[in-house]
């Protein structure tokens, strides 16, 4: 009863911002909100590993690379091909698209898995050297892959995606990765956050905690990477460069360590700042976009080192204002 | 069946030989002090028994099971060894009732989907894992702080939150470093309680550390004494208290210096 109730308010929701999108706003502000919503996924995911697990990840656009690869791959290359009658419909079409999409995800999770139980298994941060490095090898392992488009580019993927999947998705995971952390499996996350020697003594594998906050993560940057791939409808290898999974840290730093709230409104707020920009760039000719960005992070470092949100999410500190009349400030 | 059994314990950190053949047991139901001077290897001792070292020589059983090639948390699990740290070593950051939660794991029956589903099932076996850890918040009387976070609680709060952490994996053994370290006198008469509290309820053999003689002396049925690495003397309080290497031990070589004779027959 719980399920359909709930079930029941997401569709509305979805379909109300899908709508709303879509239909009140030119191409150019709804690209902009696609992006938005992509990189909210991947802020909120990457969260799970660098905010609740405490663990640095530094690759995450690798993950949403593998995830845009393969389910572009599936709906570029293997669609076409297929004969079913079924998957000429709309439905068929994007029913097929639901499965590129997981399939991506998956991919992104197993690659996760391979990458995350030798550097995980680590104490230290050698998640952060190794994610790095993979970030670049899987990119460069794309740019020579010819049937998936090499150096070129993947072109010609069929536009499935619209804001009413990505919004769609976006509160999904958001709601999923909520119950995660608020689960007992997901306070094991932050005690290894916390105190990993002690996580062990209460009788824990912190390797396998650790891991699977890493797969978890890596399936939901598989997920934004189809949803991007099949928005853009053009994949190019560069995307997914180091400079992407910065921006993806860098907002998660920003929104707080450990505040998924927090993610969200500071993917909005970079994703917004690096568009408002793009005119600036047009008048002087320079790209100032990443000094002015460069900056805008280190002064809101200055002044809020945890982050806008700290650990805490949005609704907390309307409950700490009504307690206590000094507001939340500590 | 003896709860602990450690025969020539040994490690060595480059030339240092932190701890040297040790052997020593804790019986079950069983009380018992392990003093020494600073850097005498006592916490290394416990870091060898809780798999935190791995041991250059000797053997170490607990529970009945050798605890060779088992790592940190297999111990916990199978051999049913617990202990607190003498820095406290809390999850800071989550409630007190988390910290108690998060050794939970084998009472889970619920798997990934029934979490992003919120399922039925989920809720109620969530619901059933907290009621449980808050009925043994409640046995220590840390119920009414069950939502307050780690961190904030007062030090011998923290302190006594360590070892009921330490007790929700259910141990046979527990092990306690330095549990009375910077609380004043009356702190320490509460843990002494609580330590005697935890061993007639749980019945369950309790190996400790601690620099307070009042303290060992009024505690345990037993103490060790380690000094350089090395075991000096074995014995009942009134015999440690008495014996000349465990005297000498503390005051250095030559000296004789009544401060510490005194501090040995407690405060
Ligand atoms: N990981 C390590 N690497 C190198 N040396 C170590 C290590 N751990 C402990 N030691 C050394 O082993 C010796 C014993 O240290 P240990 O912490 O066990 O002493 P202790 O008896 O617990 O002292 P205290 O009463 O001060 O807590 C010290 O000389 C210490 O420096
Ligand atoms: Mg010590």
């Amino acid at each position: 009863m719980r399920q359909i109730k709930h079930l029941f308010i997401f569709s509305a929701l979805v379909l109300l911002m899908g709508f709303s999108f879509s239909n009140f706003l030119g191409i150019y502000h709804q690209t902009i909100l696609a992006l938005c919503g992509i990189n909210i996924i991947l802020a909120v995911s990457l969260n799970l590993v660098n905010g609740f697990t405490g663990q640095f990840s530094l690759g995450h656009a690798g993950f949403m690379a593998v995830g845009a690869y393969v389910s572009a791959a599936l709906t570029t290359l293997w669609l076409p091909t297929l004969t079913n009658p079924f998957l000429m419909t709309e439905i068929g079409v994007n029913l097929f698209f639901l499965f590129a999409l997981l399939a991506g995800g998956i991919a992104a999770g197993l690659t996760g898995f391979l990458v995350g139980v030798p550097s995980l298994r680590l104490k230290g941060d050698y998640l952060a050297v190794v994610t790095l490095g993979f970030g670049e090898i899987i990119r460069i392992f794309i740019l020579n892959i010819e049937p998936i488009g090499g150096a070129r580019g993947l072109i010609g993927i069929p536009q499935l995606s619209n804001l009413y999947w990505i919004f769609g998705f976006v509160l999904l995971i958001c709601i999923w990765i909520h119950r995660i952390v608020s689960s007992i499996p997901g306070k094991q996350f932050m005690a290894v956050r916390d105190d990993e020697t002690a996580t062990s003594a209460m009788g824990l594998s912190t390797t396998r905690i650790k891991v699977r906050s890493f797969v978890y993560a890596s399936f939901f940057a598989g997920i934004a990477g189809g949803l991007f791939a099949h928005y853009i409808a053009y994949l190019n290898p560069a995307t997914f460069n180091f400079n992407y999974s910065f921006q993806i840290v860098a907002m998660v730093v920003l929104g707080g360590m450990g505040s998924l709230t927090g993610s969200v409104a500071a993917a909005i707020l970079l994703t917004g700042l690096l568009e408002a920009l793009r005119p600036l760039q047009d008048l002087t000719g320079v790209d100032l976009r990443m000094v002015i960005y460069a900056l805008t992070l280190i002064v809101l470092m200055l002044t809020r080192p945890e982050g806008m949100f700290g650990r805490h999410e949005i609704w907390e500190f309307f409950k700490k204002f009504k307690k206590s009349p000094q507001g939340f400030v500590r | 069946m003896k709860a602990l059994e450690i025969k020539n314990l040994g490690i060595q950190f480059g030339g240092l030989k932190a701890v040297q053949n040790v052997s020593l047991h804790v019986n079950e139901y069983e009380l018992v002090g392990l003093i020494g001077p600073n850097g005498a290897g006592k916490t290394t001792l416990f870091n060898l028994i809780t798999g935190i070292y791995k041991p250059t020589t000797g053997s170490v059983e607990m529970d009945g099971k050798n605890i060779a090639g088992l790592s940190s948390f297999e111990i916990t699990n199978e051999c049913f060894g617990a202990r607190t740290f003498q820095n406290i070593r809390l999850f800071k950051d989550l409630s007190v009732l988390e910290n108690v939660l998060v050794s939970s794991h084998k009472k889970i029956d619920y798997n990934l989907w029934s979490v992003l589903f919120d399922t039925q099932h989920y809720r109620n076996s969530e619901k059933k894992i907290r009621e449980e850890a808050m009925e043994l918040l409640k046995i220590f009387s840390l119920d009414s702080k069950a939502d307050e976070i780690a961190k904030n609680l007062p030090y011998g709060d923290q302190r006594k939150l360590e070892i009921v952490r330490a007790m929700s994996t259910k141990p046979k053994i527990l092990f306690l470093d330095e549990p009375a370290a910077g609380m004043n006198e009356h702190e320490t008469l509460q843990l002494l309680n609580l330590v005697r509290f935890v061993r007639e309820k749980y019945k369950i053999g309790i190996l400790v550390i601690e620099h307070d003689m009042k303290f060992i002396m009024g505690l345990c049925e037993r103490i060790y004494v380690l000094d350089h690495g090395q075991l000096i003397a074995e014995g009942r309080p009134e015999e440690i208290r008495s014996n000349k290497d465990v005297i000498k031990a503390y005051l250095g070589e030559e000296e004789t210096n009544t401060a510490v004779r005194s501090n040995l027959h407690g405060r």
